[in-house]
């Protein structure tokens, strides 16, 4: 405990888990298993820095970012945030702590008023935060972020029906930055946002962040925008990190099944390169956390084990769902080691420990680096 | 009345059957959580308790009342309480007490009787005006405004007036002054829930306008009717006593508390008690019905205070209507299953129209996939709207040139025909999944519905082709699912359900609206490459609208890049990506964060300056503010550079040979 207070780091997390009740029908006396949204992260954010959380969706990423942000209580381990654990906290207190952290949300058509127009909205973050109490002055802010987040005046007194669905995500970012906060947890704050606009804001919250000493953390599936903007990444499945370090590292040499089969996602622009190579998705979505696949919880999709599964002896392999992969993974729970020199936490029993091919490695790294 | 925190988000997601004992869980039936949550909060127990006190009173009158309520007896007029008459006798020595039991009915029957009359005329007016839009809604929402602008009872005054004092003429006049609370609160969540997308979905199977308003709009706007029913109870129950206190309501001898509130006027300071017990049951019935509004107001809509809102002209830009304007253009007719020629499309705004796609030309053959991009507010989604023949009706519509679809060019085409011509040739997909399906059919009657448009399959015949149509798009377990609502499905699976629905017809013209932007990258994947395979096995054209350079590169043949509502620059997404030609299309491809990391760079290269403005653009080429190969040459603000090719593409710019942005 004390040694997490006293660094410099601006969020930390222990054995976070975050589960969600589930409750029967009406006369239901079935006691139903929780859903385990985020089922034990671990985690420290110096200050300044930026931390990226990737994964598909599901796999817990939201539930953590509002359980960081003091909206949702943890139901185990702790956040602290300057020092602060949040779990100590009252409801005002944690009102305050929410000046200090602003979440982005990931929807902007769910998150603006239909009714309030861009002005409004900007100038209702402001009052609600008490910020600016004279008027002008509040206008002069909010044209000011309004012109930062790439809109022009005109805007300002438009409803979010009367605006394109990019030109709202910009408004919904607007009210993000424009209480000045220490922290920032962005819920995809690009996802929905063409590139060059994209681009624009990237620029604009890596400005910001060196302008105001901010930390981010940035959720999103977009693995080349981590490893463009990100110090840091844990990437995330069924609510735990397979994989967390150093963000170049990661994107740059991933180790994890799961982190290669991300990076092979992304597409680059090049047409002949993306067009004459033959993409291996993963297949399905992520298992409901309310019953989580035993042993490695990625065991039902992994693409190694299904590679290494049949190499194995029968007597050490098992076959889920027609495909045989090591008993171990659908045995045990894999625990976080470190596969190299770097700092990074993989959690997976054979990846990075020489046995798995090697040639699977290069290629994703390859694939970063080449001009795309 | 929106969804509006994600915190109500699904309970589970439901996987693609990875697992073989995923337990299930039953969402509680709406109905009994509803009612669950209107006796959580005091005032909806109260209020419900009392109109449940009410209610009986109200039946079993008879039975309840001690004396026979129009029995005078000379010799006890005017006594107060007392153990024979609890409430006392009137002056004509009546008891108060069963009076006022016996009232009941006709005093709650006025109300509820007020409030269907306007229920019945003011929801039909609201969603008809808010459906059509134009002048239909002009005109019913002045008419409103005159209406509103008088006080209930001196407007209720006039009618019983007019038609003389009864009964049923006291039921039409109150119902009559709360017609307009009730057209404008329907037209507005009309007008909301025409916006979501899973009504432009559903249109864009071809509904008709009926099935639409019955099947889709109708339940999901009868909650926010019901609690504002209830609260107009009280209202119209008030106003319904201010008629009978001033005698022009129910007449003598029948019992009514506003009428028993009239006759004790000339006792009021004498005998008060006669004027208290009328009043009392009165002003509590109005509070009961008030509370349970109120709680139900809590339920059924998060915003509130918002609903009866004066200025509802915001609602305006939110809505979506439905077939659009025809106009007599003259176009031959084309193979491609997709053509537009010199396409301009407005929006009319309040200050005139606003033309956002402004003269585009394309051509999809079978089989191909076009991609669209360009920056956002760029015209993309308006330009497809126009292709899918859903531009919202009466707010925007096709300014010049023309649209050809299957053959068939679609300004020429009535309203039955364009249903048709959507229902057979059209399928359309949408970028939110989540709200593209309706939250309160099953999977199944929706794909079912998307099936029986305009066709004679069997139940049987409709379930079969529906599990084969979720087979097709690779959900597993298709049996099980149809029985299944949305909210149990993840954001991938609703998108290809989706997907099912949209191929349900076998269409020639597949519009992806940013199919995958809300999804993340393994699902964008399976769903790409799912239409990818369903294209070639049905050759279906595809117009892709998206942001994902990376998608273009890898799943489409062509490309056209939009700015300010103009293709700027088009051809084989090869040569485009590979030499772009125009400084936009340039910038774009070197702006992505994939590419810049891979150059080492620190921050993006962003393309500088604001989004165009679609209003105030500039003169000659509308990139030039933000153009960095301009450098202030003057044709670029004196001409329009128009598309012409320029090496294996076409380009809008006039140094187009030149490269560098
Ligand atoms: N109902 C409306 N009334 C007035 N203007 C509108 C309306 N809907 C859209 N617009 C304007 O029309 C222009 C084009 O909008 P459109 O939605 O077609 O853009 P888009 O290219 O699809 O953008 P995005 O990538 O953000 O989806 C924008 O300037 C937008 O503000
Ligand atoms: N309020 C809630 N109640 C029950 N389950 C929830 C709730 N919120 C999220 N979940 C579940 O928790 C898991 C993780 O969700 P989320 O954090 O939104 O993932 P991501 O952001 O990575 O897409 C999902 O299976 C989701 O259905
Ligand atoms: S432990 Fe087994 S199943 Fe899990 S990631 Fe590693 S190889 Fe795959
Ligand atoms: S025409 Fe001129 S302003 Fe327009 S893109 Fe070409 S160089 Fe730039
Ligand atoms: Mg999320
Ligand atoms: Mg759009």
């Amino acid at each position: 405990m004390t040694d997490l207070t006293l660094s410099g780091d601006a969020i930390t997390a222990r054995d976070l888990k975050v589960h969600f009740p589930v409750r029967g029908g009406l006369f239901s006396r079935r006691v139903l298993p929780p859903v385990r949204a985020v089922d034990g992260v671990s985690f420290r954010i110096p200050r300044g820095s930026c931390f990226a959380i990737v994964g598909e969706s599901g796999s817990g990423k939201s539930t953590l970012a509002r359980a960081i942000v003091g909206l949702l209580r943890a139901t185990e381990g702790e956040v602290v945030m300057d020092g602060t654990d949040l779990a100590a906290l009252d409801d005002a207190q944690r009102r305050q702590m929410r000046r200090k952290v602003q979440l982005v949300l990931q929807d902007p058509h769910a998150s603006l008023d239909p009714r309030m127009t861009v002005r409004a909205t900007l100038r209702e973050a402001l009052i609600v935060h008490d910020l600016c109490r004279d008027r002008d002055e509040q206008d002069r802010r909010i044209e000011e972020v309004v012109r930062q987040v790439g809109l022009s005046i005109s805007h300002l007194d438009r409803y979010p029906n009367a605006l394109s669905g990019g030109q709202r995500q910009r408004v919904a970012i607007a009210r993000g930055v424009i209480c000045k906060p220490t922290v920032l947890v962005l819920d995809e704050p690009v996802s929905a946002l063409d590139v060059s606009v994209q681009a624009q804001i990237i620029n604009l919250l890596m400005d910001l962040q060196k302008a105001l000493d901010l930390t981010y953390v940035i959720i999103t599936h977009d693995l080349s925008l981590v490893g463009f903007m990100a110090d840091d990444v844990g990437v995330m499945y069924l609510g735990r990190f397979v994989e967390i370090g150093p963000a170049r590292q990661v994107c740059n040499h991933p180790v994890h099944p799961y982190t290669r089969s991300l990076l092979a996602a992304v597409a680059g622009v090049d047409p002949e390169h993306e067009k004459s190579r033959p993409v291996e998705i993963l297949q399905g979505s992520v298992p409901s956390p309310v019953a989580m696949p035993p042993g490695c919880t990625f065991h039902t999709r992994c693409p190694l084990a299904r590679d290494l599964g049949p190499r194995l002896p029968p007597g050490e392999r098992v076959t889920v769902e027609g495909s045989a992969i090591p008993a171990l993974c659908a045995a045990e729970v894999p625990e976080p080691r470190q596969p190299g020199a770097e700092p990074v936490a993989v959690t997976c029993h054979f990846a990075g420990s020489g046995q798995p091919p090697e040639t699977a490695a290069t290629d994703a790294a390859d694939l970063q680096d080449k001009g795309r | 009345m929106r969804r509006s925190e994600p915190a109500i988000a699904p309970q589970m997601q439901v996987t693609a059957g990875t697992l073989p004992q995923a337990p299930e869980i039953a969402p509680a039936p709406p109905r009994w959580s509803q009612l669950r949550q209107i006796l959580r909060q005091p005032k909806g127990m109260i209020g419900l308790a009392l109109v449940l006190f009410y209610a009986v009173i109200a039946l079993f009158a008879p039975w309840i009342a001690t004396h026979d309520p129009y029995a005078q007896s000379f010799i006890a007029t005017l006594q107060p309480p007392s153990s024979t008459h609890w409430f006392g006798t009137d002056e004509l020595g009546r008891d108060v007490f069963s009076r006022i039991v016996t009232g009941a009915r006709t005093s709650l029957g006025i109300g509820i009787g007020g409030v269907l009359v306007a229920f019945v005329i003011g929801v039909p007016l609201g969603v008809l005006s808010a459906w059509r839009g134009g002048k239909i809604d002009f005109l019913t929402m002045r008419a409103v405004d005159v209406m509103l602008s008088f006080p209930d009872i001196v407007f209720a005054l006039a009618v019983v007036a007019v038609l003389g004092a009864s009964t049923q003429n006291v039921i039409f006049a109150v119902g009559l002054v709360s017609v307009p609370v009730f057209a404008r609160t329907a037209r507005a969540v009309t007008l909301s829930t025409l916006a979501e997308p899973y009504i432009e979905g559903s249109v864009s199977l071809g509904c008709s306008p009926t099935r639409v308003v019955l099947r889709h709009v109708l339940p999901n706007i009868a909650g926010i009717l019901l609690t504002l029913s209830s609260l107009l109870f009280a209202s119209t129950l008030l106003t319904a006593s201010g008629l009978g206190f001033l005698g022009l309501g129910t007449q003598p001898p029948n019992p009514e508390w506003g009428t028993m509130l009239g006759e004790s006027r000339s006792y009021i300071r004498t005998h008060p008690h006669l004027a208290t017990f009328a009043g009392l049951f009165l002003a509590v019935s109005a509070l009961a019905f008030n509370l349970l509004g109120e709680a139900l107001r809590s339920v059924y809509d998060p915003s509130a205070p918002k609903v009866q809102k004066r200025g509802a002209g915001a609602w305006m830009n939110g809505a979506r209507g439905i077939a659009q304007r025809l106009s007599d253009a003259d176009a031959a007719a084309s193979a491609a299953p997709v053509e537009t020629r010199n396409l301009h499309v407005a929006y009319l705004t309040e200050d005139g129209p606003l033309e956002v796609v402004r003269g585009v030309s394309l051509r999809i053959e079978a089989g191909r996939t076009l991609a669209i991009v360009g920056e956002s507010g760029s015209g993309k989604s308006t330009l497809l709207r126009a292709i899918a023949t859903l531009l919202p009706q009466g707010r925007a519509a096709i300014s010049g040139g023309s649209v050809t679809v299957g053959g068939q060019q679609v300004e020429r085409l009535n309203t039955r025909q364009i249903r048709e011509l959507r229902r057979q040739k059209i399928g359309v997909v949408f970028q939110d999944a989540a709200s593209a399906l309706n939250p309160v059919l099953t999977i199944g009657d929706q794909i079912g519905e998307a099936l029986r448009t305009g066709s004679s399959l069997s139940p049987d015949e409709i379930r079969s082709r529906s599990i084969a149509l979720l087979e097709d798009v690779n959900i597993s377990d298709p049996e099980k699912r149809l029985a299944m609502y949305p909210h149990q499905f993840s954001g991938g699976m609703k998108q290809r359900i989706i997907i099912a629905m949209a191929l349900a017809q076998d269409p020639q013209v597949l519009l992806a609206d940013e199919p995958t932007s809300a999804l993340d990258v393994t699902i964008q994947q399976q769903i790409l490459a799912l239409l990818r395979d369903m294209q070639r096995k049905r050759g279906m054209a595809i117009l892709l609208v998206t942001h994902d350079l990376g998608l273009v590169a890898r799943y489409a043949d062509d490309v056209g890049v939009m700015y300010a509502g103009r293709i700027v620059e088009a051809g084989e997404v090869a040569e485009v990506f590979r030499a772009p030609r125009h400084p936009y299309t340039l910038s774009l491809r070197d702006s992505a964060p994939s590419v810049a990391a891979a150059r080492g760079l620190r921050s993006l290269p962003a393309i500088p300056g604001e989004p165009p403005n679609i209003g105030k653009l500039p003169d000659g080429c509308a990139f030039r503010p933000r153009c960095g190969r301009c450098d202030g040459r003057s044709l670029c603000a004196e001409a329009v550079p128009e598309l012409r090719p320029v090496g294996a593409q076409t380009t809008a710019c006039h140094f187009a040979e030149e490269t560098g942005a």
